[in-house]
């Protein structure tokens, strides 16, 4: 650790802006004019935007302190990637500054400079050359991280022999026992194995002492929340989020949710064409709506809430013995659950051709927060026939504190006692004997 | 990039700031300061590529011999008329080809540099410099090792080099200096302009025809004698030659102002790499 002490500032960026262009040709002509425009000494403004160019970054301002380990978070193309370049001093700013203190230890990909050809023991006085380590000072480290990385005698093969999982493993153990003032790790550690990355996130831990700042990227919310102390959400090149770890996480959360949504009812309208899924011409559905009883036409609902379903639907001819399914599923796409109306003790009478609607409602539902997709299905039993389907044909969110990923949620009451004590007491018990 | 007590500042356009100067001084450091990734990545190029063929090294020296047998061949069956050289012929074409070698091993090294480099440049922030100073460490490499055959055969063909030919190692920079000056501009601009490496190869082409590497250039054709004239090269690699076979440079006056001329285009080259290579490294 350099002689920073807790809370000074270790990176400031003030007011950055990154641009790229989209469009092949374009990039290279600006490209050249740049070049040729720096070169006479009358370079380019970068600070406003020619044809085909977007910002890749946007006003982005933020500071991470000395100790802290600053997670940043957003979907793919965000610009996450990005930003950790522009504070590596790989990109140059296009607007803005950004003050670095210290020297910079990147992790941007896995296995980034290593030569193929070369073996795990000769690529870490190459990696170690790179980052402006002198060969003694490589020596030094050498044992510390082919003992970490946990290669054994394959540290002598050729990188070109090992699997994904020894070349995280390798440029983990590089990164880290280089010991930078600043280290910066994009989403590489998943590729590891379970045990490894617990290693690594006990290392990261332990790092928090010997460095001056830590910056992770990673969609695993568990590992951010795990390692971070502070949190970053980008989105579109922007900071949507800056501060506490939980709240950045469920505004994350809640932001993906609704991307998935979005996605989710684009391919619902596909399918709610009219009678794209319907195996008859017979019934069609007309209309959906999905809301809590609050908001009888929100979206919105809330953990725990009652859900209530309606739909509207059409009949060309008559049914005799109706059965109406509504089957959920998740955002991973499982079967979270099935209602049919006979399973709930309930028999619809004969239909006549006509305009219906029909109203489901879901009690206290107990799902975890996030987005749910619906199917549904009406049969005549007597005929067994099937006179519609519609797969994953509307979405609704649950909103809430997302904590754990799995299906279900409920309340829960924790206790813990500390064995000793009743071991203690037994004891006594004994000797008063 | 800019250092105060405060750490280092990244903001746009900085290295356009810089004056010439203060460009080679920055250069000069950051190659000094890059020694051990210099040396790495040398021995990685150098070493590591030939690990994974049946002949190894023999490669280095494949190329200049297969080179020479072939133009021999050529000029004992009378396809080639080269003209009076002044030498056996095998001399004379090894040593052009060995000259015309270097130079474009200078020019290719340099033009391959940022791209050889891309992968690494996106990855990880290290001065580029290092890479130039890396290519041009093997294209010397490679080329001191060739001399080996080179001396070989002028000891064979009873051509002596005088002892003048200590010098040839101060006579080919120029050479170094307008190959890697040509080299940095098109690595500079084929990074962001895929076409310039393409173009500038096809002139490069047609240089060598209008240079003495394997015939004499004594042309008769007006416009011909005004090209070879005009071409810095034919002063360069005859100048090459001659200290390493009569021991003095023919036309030192024109040698002389090449010379000079390359050394100002090199350091122009430098500063365009200087200011511009920030800007290269988003566009690969």
């Amino acid at each position: 650790m350099s002689s920073l002490v807790n809370g000074d500032s270790v990176i400031k960026v003030e007011g950055l802006y990154k641009k790229f262009c989209i469009n092949q040709r374009k990039s290279m002509l600006y490209g050249g004019l740049d070049v040729f425009r720096s070169m006479i000494g009358f370079p380019q403004r970068r600070d406003t935007l020619r044809n085909m160019e977007i910002w890749a970054l946007e006003d982005i301002n933020f500071e991470v302190k000395s100790g802290e380990t600053l997670g940043i978070v957003g979907v793919n193309g965000a610009g996450k990637s990005t930003l950790l370049r522009v504070l590596s001093g790989i990109y140059p700013p296009d607007a803005g500054k950004v003050r670095v203190k210290g020297t910079i230890g990147a992790l941007i990909a896995a296995g980034a400079g290593f030569h193929p050809d070369m073996t795990g023991r000769e690529n870490i006085y190459l990696n170690g050359a790179i980052v402006g380590l002198r060969k003694r000072e490589i020596d030094r480290k050498l044992e510390e991280i082919v003992e970490f990385a946990e290669l054994g005698e394959f540290i002598d093969t050729p990188v070109r022999f090992y699997s994904t999982g020894m070349y995280v493993r390798l440029g983990f153990s590089i990164a880290v026992n280089i010991r930078p003032d600043i280290l910066v790790i994009d989403e590489v550690l998943s590729v590891g194995d379970l045990t490894f990355q617990n290693k690594c996130f006990r290392k990261l831990k332990e790092l928090r002492e010997s460095v001056d700042a830590v910056i992770f990227v990673s969609h695993n919310l568990d590992h951010i929340r795990n390692v971070c102390s502070s949190v970053i959400m980008l989105d579109a090149g922007k900071i949507k989020y800056c501060g506490d770890v939980e709240e950045g996480i469920i505004r994350y959360q809640a932001h993906t949710d609704d991307l998935k949504k979005r996605s989710a009812d684009i391919e619902g309208e596909k399918a709610r064409l009219p009678g794209a899924a319907s195996f008859e011409a017979d019934a069609k559905l007309e209309k959906i709506e999905i809301g809590s009883p609050r908001e009888s036409v929100d979206d919105e609902i809330r953990e725990g809430d009652d859900v209530v379903i309606k739909l509207g639907f059409s009949l060309e001819r008559e049914i005799s013995r109706p059965q109406f399914t509504i089957g959920i599923r998740d955002d991973r796409d499982i079967e979270v659950m099935t209602q049919r109306d006979h399973d709930n003790g309930v028999r619809f009478e004969k239909l006549e051709p006509g305009s219906y609607q029909l109203k489901i409602v879901l009690k206290q539902l107990a799902l975890v927060p996030g987005l749910y997709k619906v199917n549904f299905a009406l049969i005549d039993v007597d005929s067994c026939e099937v006179l519609t389907v519609q797969k994953k044909f509307a979405s609704f969110i649950i909103r809430g504190n997302k904590v754990s990923r799995a299906i279900v949620n409920c309340k829960s009451v924790w206790e813990l006692e500390r064995n000793h004590a009743v071991a203690h007491k037994d004891a006594q018990e004994k000797y008063n004997c | 990039m800019s250092h105060d007590s405060k750490g280092v500042i990244y903001y746009p356009n900085q290295r356009a700031e810089a004056s010439l100067l203060k460009t080679f001084l920055v250069v000069l450091g950051n190659i000094v300061e890059g020694r051990e990734l210099i040396w790495q990545m040398f021995k990685r190029d150098f070493f590591v590529v030939y690990r994974r063929s049946i002949l190894g090294y023999f490669w280095i020296l494949a190329g200049p011999v297969t080179g020479i047998i072939t133009w021999v061949f050529m000029n004992y069956a009378g396809i080639l008329h080269p003209g009076e050289v002044g030498m056996p012929y095998p001399v004379f074409v090894l040593l052009g080809s060995q000259m015309w070698g270097l130079f474009i091993g200078f020019y290719k090294s340099a033009a391959e540099s940022l791209g050889s480099g891309s992968g690494l440049m996106k990855q990880i922030k290290f001065e580029h410099e290092v890479l130039l100073v890396k290519q041009a460490g093997l294209v010397v490499a490679n080329f001191f090792i060739t001399l080996a055959v080179v001396f070989l055969v002028m000891v064979i063909f009873r051509v002596v080099p005088p002892w003048q030919a200590v010098f040839f190692p101060v006579v080919i920079l120029p050479l170094f200096f307008l190959g890697a000056a040509m080299g940095i501009v098109v690595s500079v601009f084929a990074s962001v302009i895929s076409d310039t490496a393409r173009i500038v190869g096809e002139f490069i082409g047609f240089l060598m025809y209008i240079t003495p590497v394997i015939y004499t250039t004594d042309f008769r054709h007006p416009l011909l004698k005004l090209l070879v004239k005009w071409n810095p090269l034919s002063y360069l690699i005859a100048a090459s030659r001659d200290i390493l076979t009569v021991g003095s440079i023919q036309q030192f006056n024109g040698y002389l102002v090449v010379s000079a001329l390359t050394i100002v285009l090199f350091l122009t080259a430098l500063r365009l790499f200087y200011v511009s290579e920030p800007l290269v490294a988003e566009k690969i």
